[in-house]
């Protein structure tokens, strides 16, 4: 933002970066051939839906939209934070028609005007024991890994203790730097606890 | 469903700036012209008593007019170094004593971490410091990374909703650059205090806290269309303004934008709840809800 546009308060909407998806297909060969991960075919899209409008509405005029441009078929959720899921699952898991369906839902979504409220799309993987998230910041046009680590037993209130596998993330962030980009804050790599597909 | 901009231009919060920017621009020329009748009463004395001494050449070069003409330099230099001087000297804004970090899993934090990745925003430091007025407020101290600071009564009984909307409001702040803004307004209008004629002064302190006001609008508006929930803002102000405690830190050496105004500190710093309750009404209509 330039001096004079700060000064009088302009804050312009980001446009998304939505090609920066397609690198996910060549991540997931090396991720296979380095450390044994496969995709689990989930995938999700994140964004802010405006306050009101009933839950049961969003989700159909989201799938109507896909519908009409030959969509593949979500389900929607709303997480702690305010912000909705849709999830696409592939069967058996193809990474490559995923990231197509991924794209299919976030132009969907861009050419309705709900571009600038698009948060993150994620796609998992797991090994059979252990399963992360690959999280892409549309705004941001950077990807992360979020990886919960497992079998961290409870907290003193007996809810399950909520801890990140900080060293698998920044050992995905090293094997991962040439075929995606990375993000380089590591303090903007938020926690999506409970993500679908997760 | 159907495409909606998100922030765009605000042309109040630019009247304002317009506004403040003649304020100023009032109050530098006031003070030109008070420097230069002084300037000119002076050099009239010192014009008499030289030609009462025998400067006869005045339009010439002589001993005599070097004499009070250099004087006459001297002084005018004066002025302008006090002036300036008095502009430039820094408030330093002071983080308050006491404050800790708000630990990364808090979801304050991750909040502010969604949000600011959804506007492709800087990401500020986050502090809690105690205090039982829930409120939120930046601090920008030189040499240090810009804080969003919130006090323990925000943490403790906004809902996460209302306190996700308080730090949107704070987010465009920093984006806004509002703190460094309003701090070099300030300064600029305390000089106008001292220095200028006192219906000047009080019509640069008008517009400057009306530009104030508006930015706090601008920041609200922007902060509920980001968020969507122009409600949880207006819950989060009314929850804000209806506690009467009595502050336990003493906050106003803060030179800071806070989330509501700290008692009479800063009231008229801050627009009313009814003004930003309309300006949110906006935005409830224009997000279609």
């Amino acid at each position: 933002m330039g001096f004079l546009d700060s000064l009088l308060g302009r804050s312009k909407p980001v446009k998304p970066d939505l090609d920066q998806l397609f690198g996910l297909p060549s991540a997931g060969v090396t991720l296979e051939a380095a450390l044994g991960y496969r995709p689990t075919g989930t995938g999700s899209v994140a964004f802010r839906a405006p306050e009101g409008r009933a839950f049961a509405d969003v989700q159909a005029d989201v799938q109507a939209l896909l519908d009409a441009g030959q969509g593949p078929k979500v389900d929607v959720s709303v997480d702690s934070y305010g912000y909705t899921w849709l999830v696409c699952r592939t069967e058996p898991p193809d990474l490559s028609a995923l990231v197509t369906d991924l794209h299919a839902v976030n132009t969907s979504l861009q050419d309705s005007g709900f571009g600038s409220t698009l948060l993150c799309s994620l796609v998992s993987f797991t090994d059979g024991t252990r399963t992360f998230g690959l999280v892409y910041l549309y705004k941001r046009g950077t990807f992360y890994a979020f990886a919960p680590a497992v079998g961290t037993g409870t907290t003193i209130d007996g809810s399950a203790a909520q801890r990140r596998d900080n060293l698998l993330e920044l050992q995905l962030r090293d094997l991962l730097k040439d075929d995606l980009r990375i993000e380089p804050e590591v303090s903007r790599w938020f926690a999506v606890w409970g993500a679908p597909g997760l | 469903m159907s495409a909606r901009p998100r922030y765009g231009d605000d042309p109040e919060l630019t009247r304002a700036t317009l506004r403040a920017a003649a304020g100023v621009a009032l109050a530098a020329a006031v003070t030109v012209l008070f420097v230069g009748v002084s300037v000119l009463v002076v050099g009239a004395k010192f014009g008499l008593w030289a030609a009462m001494h025998g400067g006869w050449r005045v339009f010439g070069w002589g001993f005599a007019e070097l004499h009070w003409w250099g004087l006459l330099a001297l002084f005018a230099a004066g002025v302008v170094i006090v002036t300036v001087t008095e502009v430039r000297r820094v408030p330093v804004p002071a983080m308050p004593r006491d404050t800790r970090e708000v630990p990364d899993d808090h979801p304050a934090h991750q909040s502010v971490l969604r949000l600011a990745s959804l506007a492709d925003m800087p990401v500020p430091a986050l502090r809690v410091v105690v205090d039982e007025q829930p409120n939120a407020f930046v601090v920008d101290e030189p040499g240090r990374p810009v804080t969003v600071v919130v006090t323990t009564a925000a943490l403790v009984t906004m809902t996460p909703d209302e306190l996700e909307a308080v730090m949107a409001h704070e987010l465009f702040h920093v984006a806004h650059g509002d703190t460094r803004i309003t701090q070099r307004l300030e300064r600029i209008s305390g000089t106008a205090h001292r220095r200028a004629p006192s219906f000047v002064a009080q019509y640069v302190q008008r517009s400057v806290r009306a530009m104030m006001r508006q930015r706090e609008l601008s920041a609200d508006r922007a902060a509920a269309l980001l968020t969507g929930r122009p409600t949880s803002l207006l819950h989060a102000v009314e929850r804000c303004t209806a506690t009467e405690a009595s502050p336990t830190t003493d906050l106003r050496e803060v030179a800071s934008v806070a989330f509501v105004a700290r008692g009479r500190h800063d009231a008229d710093t801050h627009p009313s709840t009814a003004e930003r309750a309309t300006v949110l009404a906006r935005v409830a209509t224009s997000l279609g809800t």
